[in-house]
């Protein structure tokens, strides 16, 4: 009760708000088409000898190279970094095991240990820690 | 046979398209790949929460940018990804008056208030 007490100040931003993930993606790689950008759809994996990268072997395009690559993959960085033996250690601090129900796209803000979407429905993985009403929406179909 | 690009990005995510997006501005040759397609694995269940409230600096840095990108996307792209909702913080007052003086500090639009 007593922190709860303590929590007297209040901080606003006008402008916060969330971002279509999905949709910003696909316009981007969209007025790519429009530029010099190719996009392919292949499994990727980079082929190396001694500390250089050579070239990227897929299994339908065959080798590609490029004078730099970048490696934007996310969560999967773990499949790649011992690949690339970078002097980059990743430290999964906790593992959270999600079931999904692909018909409604939701998203996860881990930090709170919520599910979230933006619409309006909220649901935690431990209902019981939510301090909120569990739905706060209608979900819909993205 | 081998393909060849300036730069190949390994990951159409929002991060992988992004990258793209301004190389290719810069005029570079640029190859994406991913095995799922486009924001085919993390991007699509990201939060995609916008907003300038962090409080280490180089990340409110970071984040006060990419507000700024997402605010002016739709003039750029005529396609709005961007809802405001306004975010509301409440807490003790010094951590939150430290971040406060921070954003501030990188022209960022906020407030606080008692």
């Amino acid at each position: 009760m007593w922190s709860l007490l303590m929590m007297n100040f209040a901080f606003y931003e006008e402008d916060a708000g969330y971002a279509g993930t999905g949709l910003y993606t696909n316009t981007i790689m969209k007025e790519l088409r429009n530029w010099r950008t190719t996009f392919i759809i292949d499994e990727a994996g980079p082929l190396i000898e001694g500390d250089k990268i050579m070239g990227i072997k897929t299994d339908k395009h065959d080798l590609i190279r490029a004078s730099k690559y970048v490696f934007a993959t996310g969560v999967w960085a773990s499949k790649y970094l011992p690949m690339l033996n970078l002097p980059i250690r990743i430290i999964i601090k906790r593992i959270i095991r999600v079931r999904i129900n692909h018909a409604v796209l939701d998203v996860f803000y881990y930090l709170y240990n919520y599910y979230m979407r933006p619409e309006g429905v909220l649901r935690s993985p431990n209902e019981d820690a939510l301090p909120t009403r569990k739905y706060m929406g209608r979900p819909r179909h993205l | 046979m081998i393909f060849y690009y300036d730069m190949i990005i390994v990951g159409a995510g929002s991060t992988g398209s992004t990258i793209a997006y301004y190389l290719a501005n810069e005029g570079f040759r640029v190859l994406v790949i991913d095995k799922r397609g486009v924001a085919g694995s993390m991007t699509a269940y990201s939060t995609g929460i916008v907003r300038s409230f962090y409080a280490n600096e180089d990340v409110a840095k970071m984040t006060y940018y990419t507000h700024n990108f997402f605010m002016n996307f739709e003039k750029e792209s005529g396609v709005n990804v961007f809802t405001k909702t306004g975010l509301l913080i409440i807490g003790k007052a010094t951590p939150i008056r430290n971040v406060f003086d921070m954003l501030h500090g990188i022209d960022a639009k906020c407030e606080v208030t008692k």
